[in-house]
């Protein structure tokens, strides 16, 4: 068909009158169709067609074989045990009667996304903490660094914000802090050096032995 | 829906309301495990499952063991059902479920041409003699050859009359690709109607 219509879509159009495609479409169609031999005789053939295929509407099979399936099936439900009614009503109350794989599905989306999610929390917050162990002997104390420091700016510069991790002191053990020959009573000071972005600016920070700056 | 399930079922519609009532509750019976509910049930609809088996499948035996495969379906997973919806809808779908795996399980899918396997007769109007049982069984053949998907969509569209929407969602398809695939098999049943009898024009 040399026709600028393909069969196929004069086989759609078949539908028109059910509505099936649009009612521009339908127009459009029909002016096409009054002035195209080729498209009315496919349309024509391919109505006969569809004619031909509605016969087998009326087709029916004999009683013998009806009832031939019908004691095949009665004879096998007797076979079957289906789940008593309890299981059936505790099983549409778990599963709200919606059906279980999708039920199962939907469960299963879940524990996926929150996985993700923890995976992802995970990712962004363990930099945030370190905890460090040193010798008592060493440096016997807790001291506690803030998370962030802002840098005061130069005059006429934004200001800028730097990042610090956060840093946290513990005494190692129990045995060294008592093989440790500094006196716990009279704990040394010590002093936290902060460097910032701008090579000109660095932060001095002493801690006494309770961790408490000064 | 109804309407044609009743008429593709040879059942007469009582009217209505207090069928789909009694129908209601036979359901209830069926569900709760009283198997004389369920073989009513069966009573009711097993012609028009056989029927829809049959030109699906294209041969009445395998329509058979399909028809029994449904019922066995349904008889499982009876309490699934929704009884406020009706049951032939569930019933079809379980039915176009049932002959796709049938089809897929016995590699039914051959070419319109490999079916054909009667000699031609040249004629100039090849559909005045498909009447016959003969003729009506090539048209099952064409039918069975065509791919499993355009199959469904073109038996429950031109041979059941359903509406294309209600197809769609019985072969949880779109109704666009539904369209797609009917007018795809009338081509295909078109030229196949034509070339088993030599009539190509």
């Amino acid at each position: 068909m040399s026709c600028k219509y393909s069969e196929e879509r004069l086989a759609r159009w078949m539908d028109s009158s059910e509505a099936d495609l649009p009612v521009a479409e339908v127009r459009e169609m029909n002016r096409h169709l009054a002035s195209c031999t080729p498209c009315r005789e496919t349309t024509a053939r391919l109505r006969e067609s569809q004619t031909f295929s509605r016969m087998l509407r009326v087709d029916a099979v004999n009683s013998d074989v009806v009832n031939h399936v019908h004691q095949r099936v009665m004879d096998q439900v007797a076979d079957l045990r289906r789940a008593p009614s309890w299981v059936i009503q505790v099983e549409r109350s778990l599963f709200f009667g919606v059906r279980r794989k999708y039920v199962l599905a939907g469960f299963g989306s879940l524990v996926l996304a929150c996985g993700v999610a923890l995976g992802i929390l995970w990712t962004v917050y363990r930099h945030v903490e370190t905890t460090v162990q040193i010798p008592r002997g060493a440096v016997p104390f807790v001291a506690a660094v803030s998370e962030r420091v802002i840098v005061s700016p130069p005059a006429g510069n934004e200001p800028q914000r730097t990042a610090v991790r956060h840093v946290k002191l513990t005494p190692k053990t129990e045995a060294v802090a008592a093989n440790s020959s500094t006196p716990a009573e009279h704990p040394p000071q010590i002093m936290v050096k902060l460097f910032t972005d701008d090579p000109s600016v660095v932060i001095y920070w002493t801690l006494d032995g309770n961790g408490e700056s000064q | 829906m109804e309407a044609a399930a009743l008429w593709m079922s040879g059942i007469e519609p009582k009217g209505d309301v207090a069928e789909a009532k009694e129908i209601a509750t036979i359901l209830e019976r069926a569900i709760a495990g009283d198997s004389a509910a369920f073989e009513q049930i069966l009573r009711l609809y097993e012609r028009r499952v056989l029927m829809l088996s049959w030109r699906l499948l294209g041969n009445i035996e395998d329509a058979q063991d399909s028809t029994q495969e449904v019922f066995l379906r349904a008889f499982k997973y009876l309490h699934r059902l929704d009884t406020s919806k009706p049951v032939e809808a569930w019933l079809v779908r379980i039915t176009v479920n049932v002959c796709r795996d049938f089809g897929r399980h016995r590699q039914r899918r051959q070419s319109l041409a490999a079916e054909f396997k009667i000699p031609r007769v040249t004629n100039a109007d090849p559909y005045s003699d498909l009447a016959s049982d003969e003729r009506k069984k090539m048209l099952r053949d064409a039918i069975a050859g065509l791919p499993l998907k355009e199959r469904a969509a073109f038996v429950l569209r031109d041979i059941e009359g359903l509406p294309t929407s209600e197809v769609a969602a019985i072969l949880n398809s779109s109704e666009t690709t539904v369209r797609s695939q009917i007018s795809i098999a009338r081509v295909k049943i078109r030229k196949a109607i034509e070339q088993l009898l030599g009539g190509q024009r």
